[in-house]
């Protein structure tokens, strides 16, 4: 019967063996404080000046706050920043950027070893390219890179947008978030690039245009046509976003619209706003 | 007068029928050294059913046989079987004393069967290993020991080809028909006594399979009297092991009990981020009542928590060094956290009955219970980047695709030198859930929280398996026995998800997050569409919740079966019969917004009709040799997981879904002469219309699909030689080889439907398998082993094992004329085109490789021989060659090319498991 002793004491000892799955919980992550050795306005005069991309190679910080999200998915692998004097796009190459820099935090960008370059007008922030890319610049990416490069700052309330309800869009306003108010509803169409209902635009009456079948994205998207003052604008939005399936308003309906001012050359109209989610579309009557 | 010459005739007969019925065998089974007594040794007489037990004085008789040569066996737990020929007369002769030698510890045997090589897709099921008992026959004994390390496979089989029984009663998984090793992995004092039967052999129990029959005698009268512990200590599944274990032996007042507590616990030396948290336990009690009746109550469990290992692809390999790389791991703080943990516990309860009306008859019932809880970890997430490290767009090679060297030389970099690149980035994760604050939500409650974006989940296969087993032993006159069963069994497994950890969160809300991406609107993205329904929102999901999907797997099944074996003095053999019914049906406890009509409640039930017919016919050459050739045909029900398309989301059934046909012979030549052993088989195998569902996320459709394949046939044809060769006094030789030829002989049919809508997104698809070769087993295996065995009870051995045909597991997406497209043009020649088809539809053959074993041990009689005290050490891989590949699978993806104008489609990289570096095993126990 000492056998029994041994066991149930070697069974209490064994009871004591260290545990697997006890973890202490990650800390916040700090939020930091950078200089700016740059506004957003002077670091993109950088690009004017030259008028082609180039490489950056010297230390340069820009700060702003961040103002889209991909959390609806009309932004996808990109983020808008503006400070004071402008705004600008950032290219990163990862989805779900919403998760890590929330509207209206500062987020300060490190430049040097990124490249600037533009889009059909327009001027972005991305990563340097290999030969015979398809674009100026790529993206920010990996995720070691672009924790090196993005340093998120305090978290704060979003930038207001800067009117343009007069129909009046200056070439400062690109990239920034901005707003009109009584924005009349012209109709929505998709490009059918891909010639699969016939080719050419074709009237929706959906945001966008989820069910695209064709082998071109462009067709995905929705052009929402609305008038500021004789000015049309193009509210854009993509047919991965979450709100592509939703119905737009009838024609003639009068918005009040909030959004990503971008300009894109070949744009019929070149006016083109992004905007986050149906937020940001407020119907006035 | 003639009728009294006949009378003196017969009574001449009698007398001499009465004068041979005197004759018998008498003896004493005895520990080699020390000459201690061994009781309950099994004392098998051939050509004779006759078996008797040696009692506790280590006597045994057998008597009533007729003159002539039988051959002895005497086998028990712990000791080397023996085998001898007497030539018995007109008495009793007595053979005296019968010296067996303890067997060495079955080192490393058991636990590396279990240490499953968990794969991402359902591939999972395919790598588990079926189990090869230590047994008497030379071969298996072999490739038990040996061939394990390479996941071989006797013969190609699944491992639910093998039944396996505990304590009769059979025990294969209900619902995959796997072997149910699992359940008692650790318990390895308890489980040691078990017979096993050759491939198309039946088992006292039942009719079996076509791969072996192995039956676990674990209750308390089948221990080994006496205490025993071991400590084990080791670096390649866990760091130590403790066993103490104890048996009382049949008592006077006629009880008997047993228990036997282990733990085993800790990582290994290879592969970072595993671990074993492993404990179990097992009692059991015995009554024996009078002569005729006895019960017995046994009771056990493995709880066990165990970090699982991840392939990955061999560029992940070159870029960390290491072949052993896992992706499941991740610093969390400073501490290394596994996301994949296997965490089960599953206790069995079994009564069972033993009716002895007379000594040739046994009525044996039992009922047993299977139940608690089987969860598989895995990180889920809501949107946003996909937490794996080694995410194929993580990879340089994504990058070097696109032509983007410098990207991929930073990606490089990155896998060098940080953590958070190489491994699961945790602080990222939680970071990601702090920020992820709810704002403006219709649900006021909801606002202010912290909404998971990354979370744990754990899926669970819950079971509640009942078993209940009627059974008729009666051993006849003239060597003939019959064994006749009705065996039942009620399986109610219960499938869901539970939220394991929110990850720094506050909540989860469950929504089907494909579904949310195709805007089907708020109704047809609900997983649980009557919460929806009823509270007007998804639910809010908390750590300890049931979410995602929750359904019932039933499966009822009963069947009867008979087994009559005979032997006479040239021949022996069985013939065996099973029918049955099996129906199997879904039960969903969810409406899912997707299949609103088609989730809930009750499936058609679908019910087969299984038949086994088994016959084995041996001719005894002399009593030396002998040659048996057996045959099996059965039809057995689908598993349940093939029976159903995406059984997580509906009840839709598989289409072309049959039962499946096994067909099996053997022929099989045996040896013994001496110490001089040998068994030579050969064997082919037919198994046709098999159905397996794969699901998977498909790159092409974004989303969560399935794939039912139907008509799947395949073939299995080969030798197996094994042999065992006295040197000279302390030295023996061993060997063996099984070389196979293992193929695909049909090209399935698959059918493609994705988890959130009922699109079928391929219909039809043929298969290109045909003549592609039987994945994850090395085809070809050999063993030549040496191993010493001294008077003063030192053991050694050596082997060298080759392996070869060794092949990966195939993805059926790429043998398809989808994946061909844009492969094959008419203005290219055929050598261009044939070599652009083998591109996408070759099957990767890994190379041969060598492999050295070696082990030690040494036995100590202490204090007037009460105690017994030993050591043993395995060293396995004692090259240390760490570039054998064991065994992989072709991802679930296809890869648009979009280099050209036209589509065509590419593999990805494949993933591979590697056989450790060298690993040791060092085990002491103690017994008295």
């Amino acid at each position: 019967m000492n056998a029994k002793k041994y066991i149930l004491g070697i069974a209490a000892a064994l009871m004591l063996v260290g545990c697997y799955e006890d973890f202490d919980i990650p800390a916040v992550d700090p939020t930091v404080t950078l200089t700016p050795t740059h506004t957003i306005a002077e670091f993109k005069a950088m690009f004017n000046e030259r008028g082609v991309a180039f490489d950056i190679t010297d230390d340069i910080v820009i700060a702003g706050k961040v103002t889209t999200s991909d959390e609806t998915g009309n932004f996808y692998k990109n983020m808008y920043i503006q400070d004071e004097t402008a705004g600008i796009e950032l290219r990163i190459g990862k989805s779900g950027l919403y998760n890590d820099y929330k509207l209206g935090q500062t987020i300060y960008v490190k430049a040097n070893g990124l490249r600037m370059g533009s889009y059909g007008g327009m001027v972005n922030l991305g990563g340097t390219i290999p030969e015979n890319y398809d674009y100026e610049t790529s993206y920010i990416e990996p995720q070691a890179v672009i924790d090196l490069v993005i340093k998120k700052g305090e978290k704060g309330e979003r930038v207001q947008p800067l009117d343009l309800s007069d129909g009046k869009i200056p070439v400062s306003s690109y990239g920034l978030w901005v707003r009109f108010e009584n924005a009349v509803f012209e109709g929505c169409t998709f490009y059918d690039r891909d010639a699969t209902m016939g080719g050419g635009d074709i009237a929706i009456d959906t945001w966008a245009n989820k069910d695209y079948k064709g082998e071109s994205s462009v067709g995905k998207y929705g052009n929402a046509i609305f008038d500021v003052n004789g000015t049309k604008i193009n509210v854009r939005s993509s047919g991965y976003s979450k709100f592509a399936g939703e119905k737009t308003p009838a024609k003639g309906t009068v918005c009040n619209i909030e959004g990503i001012m971008v300009y894109y050359a070949g744009g019929k109209p070149a006016f083109q706003i992004s905007i986050n989610s149906l937020d940001d579309i407020e119907i006035v009557k | 007068m003639k009728i009294k010459n006949l009378l003196i005739l017969l009574f001449t007969l009698i007398t001499v029928g009465a004068a041979a019925q005197d004759g018998g065998v008498k003896g004493r089974a005895v520990q080699r050294v020390g000459r201690d007594a061994i009781d309950r040794v099994k004392v098998t007489i051939a050509p004779t059913n006759k078996v008797v037990y040696t009692n506790a004085q280590g006597d045994f008789a057998i008597e009533g046989l007729a003159a002539g040569d039988y051959r002895l066996t005497f086998e028990a737990p712990e000791f080397e079987t023996v085998t001898l020929m007497v030539k018995v007369g007109e008495t009793v002769k007595d053979i005296n004393l019968v010296p067996m030698s303890s067997a060495m510890l079955a080192v490393g045997l058991g636990d590396d069967y279990f240490a499953e090589y968990d794969t991402e897709t359902a591939n999972d099921a395919q790598v588990m290993p079926s189990s090869l008992s230590a047994s008497k026959d030379v071969f298996n004994n072999i490739a038990g020991y040996q061939f394990s390390q390479m996941r071989f496979r006797p013969r190609g089989y699944d491992s639910e080809m093998e039944a396996t029984y505990l304590n009769g009663v059979y025990f294969n998984d209900a619902l995959t028909g796997y072997g149910p090793w699992s359940l008692w992995s650790g318990l390895n004092e308890a489980t040691r006594n078990h017979e096993v039967a050759p491939a198309l052999g039946v088992s006292d129990y039942g009719v079996g399979g076509i791969g072996g029959v192995t039956n676990i005698n674990a209750r308390a009268s089948q221990m080994r009297k006496g205490f025993r512990s071991s400590v084990v200590n080791a670096n390649n599944n866990y760091r130590f092991r403790v066993m103490v274990s104890y048996a009382s032996g049949m008592l006077d007042n006629g009880w008997a009990y047993a228990f036997s507590f282990s733990t085993r616990q800790g990582g290994n030396d290879w592969i970072n981020g595993t671990y074993y948290n492993a404990y179990g336990y097992f009692a059991s009690v015995e009554k024996q009542l009078n002569r005729c009746h006895r019960f017995s109550l046994t009771v056990l469990g493995a709880p066990t928590q165990r970090g699982v290992q991840n392939a990955s692809t061999q560029e992940v390999y070159d870029m960390v060094g290491s072949n052993y790389y896992n992706s499941n791991w991740g610093y969390q703080v400073d501490k290394k956290r596994n996301a994949r943990i296997r965490n089960f516990h599953e206790p069995i309860a079994m009564l069972q009955y033993f009716y002895t009306p007379n000594p040739t008859s046994t009525l044996m019932a039992t009922a047993s219970y299977r139940f608690g809880r089987n969860g598989y970890s895995a990180l889920d997430w809501y949107d946003g980047a996909d937490p794996r490290p080694d995410y194929y767009r993580y990879l340089p090679s994504y990058f070097e695709r696109q032509g983007d060297y410098a990207k991929a030389d930073i990606v490089r970099w990155a896998w060098g030198s940080d953590w958070g690149t190489r491994q699961i980035d945790w602080d990222r994760l939680y970071n990601n859930n702090y920020g992820n604050l709810t704002e403006d939500s219709k649900l006021a409650e909801l606002n202010g929280l912290r909404r998971s974006n990354y979370v744990i989940e754990e899926r669970h296969t819950d079971q509640r398996d009942a078993n209940f087993k009627v059974q008729w032993i009666k051993t006849l006159r003239g060597g003939h026995r019959l064994n006749i069963g009705l065996d039942a069994r009620y399986n109610r497994t219960e499938y869901y998800k539970k939220m394991k950890d929110l990850l720094g969160g506050d909540y989860w809300l469950d929504v089907d997050k494909y579904a949310e991406r195709d805007f089907v609107g708020e109704r047809v993205m609900q997983n649980n569409l009557d919460y929806y329904e009823a509270n007007g929102h998804a639910p809010i999901v908390k750590e300890g919740d049931k979410y995602g999907y929750d359904y019932y797997a039933h499966v009822r099944d009963a069947k009867v079966w008979g087994i009559w074996n005979f032997n006479t003095a040239r021949l022996e053999g069985f013939v065996a019969g099973e029918a049955g019914y099996v129906s199997q049906w879904r039960e969903g406890l969810y409406r899912k917004g997707s299949f609103e009509n088609n989730s809930q409640g009750a499936s058609e039930k679908l019910n087969f009709f299984e038949y086994k017919a088994k016959g084995s016919l041996s001719y005894k050459i002399s009593g030396a040799n002998s040659l048996t050739a057996s045959v099996a045909y059965m039809q057995q029900a689908p598993s349940f997981q093939s029976s159903f398309v995406s059984p997580r989301t509906r009840n839709s059934v598989t289409p072309n879904l049959t039962a499946e046909k096994v067909f099996s012979a053997d022929l099989t030549y045996d040896l013994h002469v001496g110490g001089f052993k040998a068994r030579v088989s050969g064997y082919y195998t037919t198994i046709e219309d098999r159905s397996k569902v794969i699901s998977f996320y498909d790159d092409l459709q974004a989303t969560f699909t399935n794939f039912a394949m139907s008509n799947i046939d395949s073939r299995y044809a080969g030798v197996e030689v094994g042999f065992s060769i006295p040197l000279f006094k302390f030295l023996n030789l061993n060997g063996a080889v099984s070389y196979g030829d293992y193929r695909y002989t049909s090209n399935p049919l698959i059918t493609q439907t994705a988890d959130n809508s009922a699109e079928i997104v391929l219909s039809g698809e043929k298969v290109y398998w045909k003549g592609y070769h039987v994945e994850s087993t090395p085809q070809t295996a050999a063993n030549l082993g040496l191993s010493l065995r001294t008077s003063n009870n030192i053991y050694a051995g050596i082997d060298v094992n080759y392996y070869n045909a060794l092949y990966l597991s195939m993805n059926p997406l790429y043998r398809t004329d989808k994946a061909l497209t844009g492969r094959i043009f008419a203005s290219n020649t055929y050598e261009e085109n044939l070599a652009s088809v083998k591109e996408m539809t070759h099957q990767e053959r890994f190379d041969n490789a060598f492999v050295l074993n070696a082990n030690i041990g040494k036995n100590w009689y202490i204090v007037n021989r009460k105690y017994n005290l030993g050591v043993s050490l395995q060293v396995n891989n004692l090259l240390n060659n760490r570039t054998i590949r064991t065994g992989g699978y072709e991802q679930m993806r296809l890869r648009e090319d979009e280099s050209g104008t036209t589509v065509k489609y590419d593999r990805f990289d494949s993933k591979y498991f590697y056989l450790m570096g060298t690993t040791y095993y060092l085990n002491v126990y103690f017994r008295f």
